[in-house]
C-alpha cells in the first residue's frame, strides 16, 4: 500500500525537521503544505527529500489540509495520512493505525488522544470534550477526539471528502464529511506528545470560541 | 419643517450618487432600482411622517417611529446576513486561488 503523509505547516521551523525525519522513516512520499509561514519553515523543509507546496498567504489549517488532499488526488497513494507539524504525533504509529483501512473495515481512522488521555493537560481535555459535544450536536456523529489532527484515509474517503472551511473548524468539518458520505470511521488510541512548544501551538480558549461560533453558523447556513 | 428640507436635500444627494454609480457601472440595474426605491421611500416617510402612524395602527404597533425601528432592525440583520455570506464566499475564493497558485507552481518545478 502506497502511503502519502500530508503535513500542514505554519511557522513550524522549530519542529518540522524532526517531524520530517520521522515521517520519511515510514514513507518517502511526504508533502508539506507551507501555509504562508513567515519563519524559516520553507528552508528547513527544503533540506529534506519531500514535496513542498506553498500558500503565498496564510489561509489556515483547513485550507492547507485540503490543498494536501487535492495534491494527493494526483498521486497513486492508497493511504493518506495527515499529521501535525508541531511534533505532537508519532509517524511510527501509522502501521498500527492503518490496520482497519488495510482490512477494509474503515475508510477513515482517527488517532484519538482521548481514548487514553493520560498526559493530556486538564484544560485541553475539557476543551476537547466540549468540542466533541459541539461536533456531535451540530453534525450528528459522536467521536472521542474530533479535534485530532492524526487522520488516515483510504482512496475512497480521499475522493469523497471536500473541505471548504479554512481554519481550525476543519477538524469538525471532516467529521461532518464522514457522516455526509457515510464513510466508515474507526478510532484508535494514540499518545499525544505534549511539550511547551506544542501546547503553545494549540487552540487558545478565544480561538476555540471563534471556531465554535463559525461551526454553528456553517451548520445553520449550510 | 426646515429639518425635513435638510433631510430631503440629503436624500436628493444620495439619489444623485446612486444614479452616478449606475451610470458608471459600479452597481447593477437591480441594485440601482433597490436603492432608488429605498431612498424614495425614505423621502416619502420624511415628507409625510403621519403615514408611519397609519402603518403603526395597521400593524398594531404603538407608534409610527416604532415601525421604523422594527423595519430598520430587520433590514440591518438581513444586510448583515448577506454581507456574511458574501464574505464567506470571498474567503473561499481567496483560498481556491492560493491553492491553485501553490499547486501550479509545484507542478512547474516537477
Amino acid at each position: 500500500m502506497k502511503t502519502l503523509i500530508i503535513i500542514p505547516a505554519y511557522n513550524e521551523a522549530v519542529t518540522i525537521g524532526e517531524v520530517l525525519m520521522a515521517a520519511l522513516a515510514i514513507t518517502p512520499e511526504v508533502v508539506v503544505i507551507n501555509d504562508g509561514s513567515t519563519d524559516e519553515t520553507a528552508s528547513v523543509v527544503g533540506r529534506f527529500p519531500v514535496t513542498l507546496i506553498e500558500h503565498v498567504i496564510n489561509r489556515g489549517l483547513g485550507a492547507a489540509i485540503m490543498t494536501g488532499l487535492e495534491y494527493a488526488k494526483f498521486t497513486d497513494a492508497d493511504l493518506i495520512v495527515t499529521l501535525d507539524a508541531d511534533g505532537q504525533h508519532r509517524p511510527a504509529d501509522i502501521s498500527r493505525l492503518s490496520a482497519p483501512l488495510l482490512s477494509d473495515e474503515a475508510d477513515v481512522v482517527i488517532g484519538s488522544r482521548l481514548i487514553d488521555a493520560a498526559g493530556m493537560p486538564l484544560k485541553r481535555r475539557i476543551s476537547n470534550l466540549l468540542a466533541n459535544h459541539l461536533t456531535w450536536t451540530l453534525f450528528g456523529l459522536k467521536v472521542s477526539d474530533s479535534q485530532s489532527g492524526y487522520r488516515l484515509l483510504n482512496r475512497r474517503a480521499l475522493e469523497k471528502i471536500n473541505l471548504v472551511t479554512n481554519r481550525m473548524e476543519v477538524s469538525s468539518e471532516i467529521i461532518h464529511e464522514i457522516r455526509r458520505h457515510h464513510l466508515r470511521l474507526a478510532e484508535l488510541p494514540i499518545e499525544a506528545i505534549y511539550t511547551d512548544y506544542s501546547l503553545s501551538k494549540g487552540q487558545s480558549f478565544t480561538v476555540g470560541l471563534k471556531t465554535g461560533w463559525k461551526l454553528i453558523l456553517k451548520r445553520l447556513m449550510g | 419643517m426646515s429639518v425635513q428640507i435638510v433631510f430631503l436635500l440629503i436624500i436628493l444627494m444620495m439619489i444623485t450618487r446612486v444614479v452616478q454609480r449606475w451610470r458608471g457601472d459600479a452597481i447593477t440595474g437591480r441594485e440601482f432600482l433597490f436603492w432608488l426605491f429605498f431612498w424614495f421611500l425614505a423621502a416619502a416617510l420624511i415628507a409625510w411622517p403621519e403615514s408611519l402612524n397609519r402603518a403603526a395602527d395597521l400593524l398594531g404597533v404603538g407608534r409610527g417611529v416604532d415601525v421604523l425601528i422594527y423595519l430598520a432592525v430587520v433590514s440591518l440583520f438581513y444586510l448583515i446576513f448577506r454581507l456574511h455570506v458574501k464574505n464567506e464566499q470571498l474567503e473561499r475564493d481567496i483560498t481556491k486561488l492560493t491553492r491553485h497558485l501553490g499547486l501550479v507552481k509545484h507542478r512547474k518545478h516537477d
